[in-house]
């Protein structure tokens, strides 16, 4: 018995057709898709488990980021996982939300104080720390910082977008072999990331901060 | 008549109680309420970007090669031809509905000349990746070199031996496949891939079939793999068919593979071997196996202008024949550094030992320049 896809003419209709009609636009990167981060897909999987109550899964995904919480735990002194623990414990989907969120939040502080401690010298790796840190305040908590803002008539949504833009800027440019270079403002970097870090504060009163690092 | 009205009073006295009582404990739970308020995370506002559909993506690379130092002859050495590491990869998917989508890739190779569809093929994801089911034309599923395979993905300039020479190439084949991933205990999770393919047409690496099929027999394998803890994944493949025309000679291939990551280290390792059937006048039945054993480590220095810098090393060993012994039999050892200033672009430089067993050792180097967008 042969496969009926042998026939090269249908496949290479079937190619033309989806490549030709369907083809809108590009974008960068090679073809295999960019990993997400860790944190993102376990926040996703965690609240999708949750959902269903299905503990052994949600407990399973928040395994698979232990080194995350170590992370924080060493630079913040911040213990999340016992916060964890309690609502995995009692069942309470809310509760082990929140401390994730906490985590979000000490997570984005986390690529402020590797870039501060590098003196935002290496541009490269300072831009994709930010990079991340804004993909996680877009994705995970922006949601709620909008519902804040409507309930308390406030604008911390566009002040926070306002500030990851202004960090951006910061970090400077390292131009085309060093034409155009624009130096880094590591100060101005530090206040940009301080005003983002104290907002979401305001918004989510119940984040543990951990301890004040001076640089 | 006192009685009543002290009653009155009394019930009176005791409804404002009642009310004082249940206005202080509303009051008490109003109050964690609105703290509670401020303390409640809505889960409901995080918004996960949907899969953007009928939006295709474009992708692609250019590799473009040279030898710095060459002592082989080429006709001989296929994998090692100059050409060879010139090549264009075009990719192209689409996400068609939530579930289906499409992809496809077109290598031009050999100095240009060569047009391959490697990958064309539509993925019906049925339950949530860990079922989804494929149809079309698609690297085969055996082993783990044909992940990295592309010039972008592979680690050193040319691919190990055991993956050109004892199975063909890079072996895509037009057929039916079956795969996804099942979470076990812990964070274990079994990695399966089945396919019924059209097959090979014959044993050696001219075998693969690019939209034809010279025989019925259909092709039947897969594979196996344990993802222990998310950094260690062992697996085992086995693929077998009728390679002839006549449906009469069999071809087995059977395979183990292990891959080891660890921040920038990574260490693979597989070993194939393969059976085939063969007329008593061409020679006989024969066997033939090969493995091979890469290591790398991924510095990211503190310097700008320089994303990563990546040491590889590698050992090889095929014997194609166990009947005969000549120049097809060799060891090899591979050393690269690559060096990428961006994503977008890997500058590498390999040096290569061959150990033949019927003629001297053969050292060559080689400089490729990849860039993808």
């Amino acid at each position: 018995m042969s496969i009926f896809l042998k026939q090269k003419y249908s496949i290479i209709f079937i190619y033309c057709v989806l490549i030709i009609i369907l083809c809108r636009g590009s974008s960068n990167g090679y073809g295999y898709k960019r990993n997400e981060d860790p944190i993102i897909t376990v926040f996703k999987s965690v609240i999708f488990n949750g959902k269903k109550s299905d503990w052994e899964r949600v407990k399973t995904d928040i395994d698979i980021i232990s080194d995350r919480l170590d992370d924080v735990k060493n630079i913040f002194a911040v213990d999340l996982r016992s916060g964890l623990n309690n609502g995995l414990s009692q069942r309470n989907l809310q509760e082990v939300i929140k401390v994730m969120a906490n985590l979000v939040f000490l997570s984005i502080k986390e690529k402020y104080y590797w870039n501060i401690s590098e003196g935002l010298r290496m541009f490269t790796r300072a831009k994709v720390r930010l990079r991340i840190a804004e993909e996680y305040y877009t994705l995970l908590l922006s949601g709620n910082v909008r519902r804040y803002d409507k309930l308390n008539g406030t604008k911390f949504h566009d002040e926070i977008f306002n500030k990851f833009t202004e960090a951006r800027n910061d970090l400077g440019s390292i131009g085309f072999l060093g034409a155009g270079a624009v130096s880094p403002r590591l100060k101005d970097f530090e206040i940009a990331t301080k005003g983002i870090e104290q907002k979401l504060l305001i918004v989510f009163p119940y984040f543990e901060s951990g301890k004040e690092i001076t640089y | 008549m006192i009685n009543l009205r002290k009653i009155l009073l009394n019930t009176f006295i005791a409804v404002l109680l009642l009310i004082n009582a249940s206005r202080l404990s509303q009051g008490e739970e109003r109050g964690p309420g609105k703290t509670d308020d401020k303390f409640f995370f809505d889960i409901d506002e995080i918004k996960f970007p949907e899969p953007k559909l009928l939006r295709p993506e474009f992708h692609g690379n250019i590799s473009l090669g040279a030898p710095f130092a060459e002592g082989l002859d080429e006709s001989e050495k296929g994998s090692s031809k100059v050409s060879d590491q010139t090549e264009i990869t075009l990719w192209a998917g689409v996400q068609i509905f939530k579930n289906l989508s499409f992809v496809t890739e077109l290598e031009i190779e050999d100095g240009f000349e060569v047009y391959e569809f490697e990958r064309c093929a539509l993925d019906w994801n049925i339950f949530n990746d860990k079922c989804i089911f494929r149809i079309g034309k698609f690297y085969y599923p055996f082993g783990i070199e044909r992940k990295v395979e592309n010039a972008v993905n592979n680690k050193l300039i040319d691919r190990p031996n055991p993956s050109i020479k004892i199975i063909p190439g890079t072996y895509s084949d037009e057929g039916l496949e079956l795969y996804g991933n099942i979470p076990f205990l812990y964070k274990t999770k079994l990695q399966y891939e089945f396919a019924a393919t059209n097959g090979l047409s014959s044993f050696e690496g001219k075998g693969e079939q690019h939209l034809d099929d010279n025989n019925d027999n259909i092709s039947l394998g897969g594979r196996l793999g344990l993802e222990l803890f998310p950094d260690l994944e062992v697996g085992a493949s086995y693929t077998t068919g009728k390679y002839d025309d006549d449906e009469r000679l069999r071809m087995d291939f059977v395979g183990v593979d292990a891959l080891f990551r660890k921040g920038g280290f990574e260490i693979r390792g597989e070993y194939i071997r393969s059976n085939v059937e063969r007329p008593t006048d061409a020679g006989g039945s024969f066997d033939r196996d090969g493995y091979y054993i890469q290591t790398s480590y991924k510095l990211l220095p503190e310097i700008n202008y320089i994303e990563h810098i990546e040491f590889v090393g590698r050992f090889d060993s095929i014997d194609p024949d166990d009947l005969v012994t000549d120049e097809g039999d060799m060891d090899r050892v591979a050393v690269g550094i690559n060096l990428s200033p961006s994503h977008h672009f890997i500058l590498k430089l390999q040096y290569e030992m061959e150990n033949e067993a019927t003629e001297d050792k053969e050292n060559k180097g080689f400089i490729q320049m990849n860039i993808r967008w």
